[in-house]
């Protein structure tokens, strides 16, 4: 979440949701819709960092969001709804990364990064980067990926992420920690002027 | 990676935990004076700063895989919405019904739960056009046993590998395509988590789903 689309939310911008909420729980389908089509993008992407076979995303996506159509009495209200749809995203796709038995690493995300680490080419020097820190991100363990995604991409802070991963902040911090210093030694020759 | 390593309150080690949610601007007031008056005279940390900055941008500008048929998705799901809330309102399995048309309505919903109750009005459902809704994971007339997956292929598979992804699994067609384009296949029930398993790692199968009996936690 960009900074501004933060500050909009902070603002209200999405203080449509108490009254979506409502709609909702009466079932009215245009109302999960509009909660579905705002939702989508951001669970997506941050399932897309847990399971890698992008039916099973989707599944996983559908199926966080049935859990909304079928319970919304189940989201009291304690947090924010995107933590609660995150919390339930990141449950969902344990499970199905265990019945689907993927690799804990992105192991073609390795091989990708390995493919493009051809000498320096200041044309494709950013697409390299982006290849080498992808091929390092998916190295990380599953649990790592999440809390850096939800770090970074999200802009989440760490109590959130903590109760979204179900897990004490300390270890949000020290998976975040020991993620950075992967990520820091991978690129370090590549970056060496800014790392 | 897994083990937890405390904070015991030094300054330095706490600010370099930090850095990636000060760089967010998502710390509390507390915790981002913290840091800011650490950064002000440690070197270490400064550096730190910009490398933690440049990460997160990078990070933040990979590319997003697209999703696959988006409106499709929408499409599956909104199925299973208005059967659910369907299934909800008789009380029964919440895919024990789904729409057929795109035009269908939710008023048509509730008048689905009652037309599935009439024995009468079966038949008629079970025609592939124009019915509102039919029983797709019901027992057949025959007796056969009703649909318990739900399959998506890609829309450029051919006919072969289509009866044969159905033929691995040893599923038998129940009906479809629904809306989102998606078939009904029916397998024993001891047979349905390993026919789950099989669709799903096959190259033609976009999404392979149980439509009874799992319901969302």
């Amino acid at each position: 979440m960009s900074g501004d689309r933060q500050a909009r939310f902070e603002q209200g911008t999405w203080s449509d949701e108490p009254a979506l909420l409502v709609r909702v729980r009466a079932h009215d389908l245009a109302a999960f819709e509009r909660l579905y089509r705002r939702y989508h993008p951001r669970l997506s992407r941050f399932v897309t960092s847990l399971v890698r076979r992008h039916g099973l995303v989707e599944e996983v996506v559908n199926d966080t969001m049935m859990v909304l159509w079928d319970k919304p009495e189940s989201f009291g209200g304690n947090s924010k709804l995107s933590t609660w749809l995150f919390a339930i995203a990141y449950r969902k796709a344990v499970k199905a990364r265990m019945r689907d038995d993927e690799p804990v690493a992105d192991e073609e995300a390795a091989e990708r990064a390995d493919d493009d680490a051809a000498p320096p080419d200041r044309d494709f020097g950013r697409q390299r980067t982006a290849a080498i820190l992808q091929g390092a991100i998916g190295e990380l363990s599953p649990d790592h990926r999440a809390v850096v995604h939800l770090t970074y991409f999200q802009e989440i802070g760490y109590r959130e992420i903590a109760d979204i991963l179900g897990c004490p902040v300390d270890t949000v911090k020290t998976r975040m920690f020991h993620a950075r210093r992967h990520l820091r030694r991978k690129l370090s020759g590549e970056l060496a002027d800014w790392i | 990676m897994s083990n937890v390593i405390p904070l015991h309150g030094d300054p330095h080690e706490t600010a370099q935990r930090l850095l990636p949610w000060y760089v967010t601007g998502t710390l509390d007031a507390a915790e981002h004076r913290l840091v800011e008056d650490h950064l002000a005279h440690c070197a270490e940390c400064a550096a730190d700063l910009a490398g933690e900055e440049r990460l997160r941008a990078e990070v933040a500008a990979l590319p997003d895989a697209p999703p696959e048929r988006p409106a499709a998705q929408w499409e599956l799901l909104r199925e299973r919405a208005l059967a659910s809330a369907a299934s909800s309102r008789r009380g029964t399995s919440w895919w024990s019904a789904l729409p057929t048309g795109r035009r269908i309505a939710l008023a048509a919903a509730s008048q689905a739960a009652l037309v599935l109750l009439g024995i009468g009005v079966y038949d008629r459902l079970r025609q592939p056009a124009g019915g509102d809704y039919h029983t797709l994971s019901a027992p057949s007339a025959k007796g056969e046993q009703g649909g318990n997956i739900i399959v998506i292929f890609r829309p450029d598979s051919p006919e072969q590998a289509f009866r044969a992804t159905i033929d691995a699994v040893g599923a038998r067609l129940v009906d479809g395509p629904t809306a989102a384009g998606a078939y009904v296949l029916a397998v024993p029930n001891g047979r349905r988590e390993a026919a789950l398993a099989t669709l799903r790692k096959r190259a033609d199968i976009v999404l392979a789903q149980p439509i009874d009996g799992e319901r969302a936690e």
